[in-house]
């Protein structure tokens, strides 16, 4: 028997997480577990993988750097020439031919748009620029504000067999909503086809686990984030946090968040935290980020419309005191520690 | 000013002595790892007193040895793919060893903890690392600046940043100033297009 309990802290969204893992090997034989921890995609990644052998879970582990990396390279849109970078600036309404792995990264993307009503946007790049997310932050004009919004609608985007084209001139893909998420499901592919025989990734706080040993994750006070807020009993799948307590911009004084509201093209009302658990890690990505911009309750609702994706919001009030509300199906996984106040 | 128990000439990792520490990484499997299919050189080098003295100034600190080992790999075609270093140090009163790889341009490549003597909880969390990819040599390269400081873990942040920028100082002086901004746009390019 395994025994895990590495602390892992997380997330800009407030993950503290403390693996309990107890998973028996198939046979007598022990697994041999790597654990690394090192720079990414301008984050970090602390993984563990279990394999038959150490060689093998040594590859393993690389196999999953490598797949990051290779996200990176073709998702991020600090890089200017990654592909995606290149695909945000060829001309509006030309077909632009892609590689099948961005077509997938986009296609995946894209399907939680539709699916949150486009309360989650890949499109989303000149809403990022009007507010300045990538420069300090700044106030756009309204009509600054309402061209960016706009361009950032989700039928923006058309498939076809020539490729991929943006429709609208300004219009381009901002990969801080999926980007880590797509990125680790490449991983724990990678994972899965090098043999590994378990593995916990937590790529800047999502967390994601290739196996379904049962996982205690400790979710922070969206405020205080050295205090535990609440405990979650998972297995497998990923585990996405947003929230605003670490990323945020300052302007004319007023501090606003950094999850904006593609409907709206505001920055997304702060009311805590919320941590989407699906099945993979894209969809957690995505769903933490659009939930967040749909709201605490109709979050919740949407959940509960759509099983097998679980929600949970910690709201906060002015006393930091928190309010945890969950879906039906994280009602036996939860446990509530006791507030001081 | 952190005087550096800096020991890049010794490529063995100390067990962690209590506390909680963890080995990650032997150095072999770190270079294995991060330089697949190349060939890894090792080479030492002797920094004079002046040299290691103009090393310190470049790294904001005193480093403590004129001894510096480098693992340079290369590719098939003999194409420098980047260059590791060791870099051994004290956190409070316990050992920590980094592996730091410099680019062809002299950017940091990579970055990874081999292992932690101290308590777990010493460590800042895994995503504070990746500050450092892409960073190189400069005032800038610093807490509080380019680097933001993590919550807690402030002694091993102070030494992480002190182990980077030691290193890149090393670099330089053992291989001379930077490539200019064209050579290292080439050199780029000649690295992406490698593979």
């Amino acid at each position: 028997m395994i025994l895990n309990n590495m602390i892992l802290a997380a997330l800009p969204a407030l993950l503290l997480t403390v693996s309990l893992a107890a998973q028996a090997p198939p046979s007598d034989a022990p697994l041999a577990r790597v654990e690394r921890r090192l720079g990414l995609m301008g984050t970090g990644l602390a993984l563990v993988v279990e394999a038959p052998d150490r060689p093998t879970a040594l590859a393993a582990s690389e196999a999953a750097v490598r797949a990051l990396l290779a996200a990176e390279q073709r998702l991020s849109t600090w890089i200017p020439d990654s592909e995606m970078s290149l695909l945000n600036a060829a001309p509006a309404g030309v077909w632009h031919a892609v590689s099948p792995a961005l077509w997938a990264d986009l296609e995946a993307a894209l399907r939680w748009s539709r699916d949150t009503g486009g309360a989650f946007q890949p499109v989303i790049r000149p809403l990022v620029d009007a507010w300045g997310l990538r420069s300090g932050g700044r106030r756009p004009s309204a009509v600054e504000l309402e061209r960016a919004r706009l361009l950032c609608q989700p039928d923006g985007v058309e498939f076809g067999d020539q490729g991929l084209r943006l429709l609208r001139p300004g219009a381009g893909f901002e990969e801080g909503g999926f980007g880590k998420g797509r990125g680790l499901d490449l991983a724990l592919a990678a994972l899965a086809e090098t043999g590994a025989s378990s593995a916990e990734l937590d790529l800047g706080g999502q967390l994601a686990w290739l196996g379904d040993a049962p996982v205690e994750v400790v979710i922070a006070h969206p405020r205080r984030r050295d205090q535990a807020a609440a405990h979650l009993l998972l297995e497998g799948g990923s585990l996405a946090t947003s929230g605003n307590s670490e990323r945020g911009i300052l302007v004319d004084g007023q501090r606003l968040g950094h999850l904006l509201d593609p409907r709206s093209g505001l920055p997304a009302a702060d009311f805590g935290s919320l941590s989407v658990w699906a099945p993979d890690a894209t969809a957690a990505d995505c769903l933490s980020t659009g939930l967040y911009a749909l709201g605490a309750d109709a979050a919740l609702a949407w959940a509960e419309a759509h099983p097998g994706i679980e929600v949970l919001v910690l709201q906060t009030d002015d006393q930091d005191r928190v309010v945890a509300r969950f879906s039906s199906g994280l009602r036996s996984r939860i446990r509530l520690p006791k507030q001081d106040h | 000013m952190l005087t550096a128990a800096l020991l890049l000439l010794v490529p063995l990792l100390p067990a962690p002595s209590g506390g909680g520490g963890k080995v990650f990484l032997t150095p072999q499997e770190a270079l294995d790892l991060a330089f697949p299919k190349c060939a890894v050189e090792k080479t030492t080098h002797y920094l004079d007193e002046e040299t290691l003295e103009l090393a310190g100034e470049a790294a904001g600190g005193e480093i403590a040895s004129g001894v510096v080992r480098a693992y340079r790999a290369t590719d098939k075609d003999g194409a420098l793919v980047g260059t590791a270093y060791f870099d051994r140090h004290q956190v409070r009163t316990l050992p920590e060893v980094l592996m730091v790889v410099v680019a062809p341009d002299y950017e940091v490549l990579r970055i990874e903890l081999l292992s932690f003597s101290e308590p777990l909880d010493y460590l800042p969390k895994a995503k504070w690392y990746g500050q450092f990819i892409g960073r190189s040599l400069g005032p800038e390269l610093a807490l509080k600046k380019q680097i933001r400081h993590p919550a807690g873990a402030t002694l091993t942040a102070h030494a992480t940043t002190d182990a980077v920028r030691r290193v890149l100082a090393l670099h330089q002086a053992v291989h001379g100033p930077p490539p200019q901004p064209k050579a290292k746009a080439e050199a780029k390019a000649e690295a992406k297009a490698e593979g």
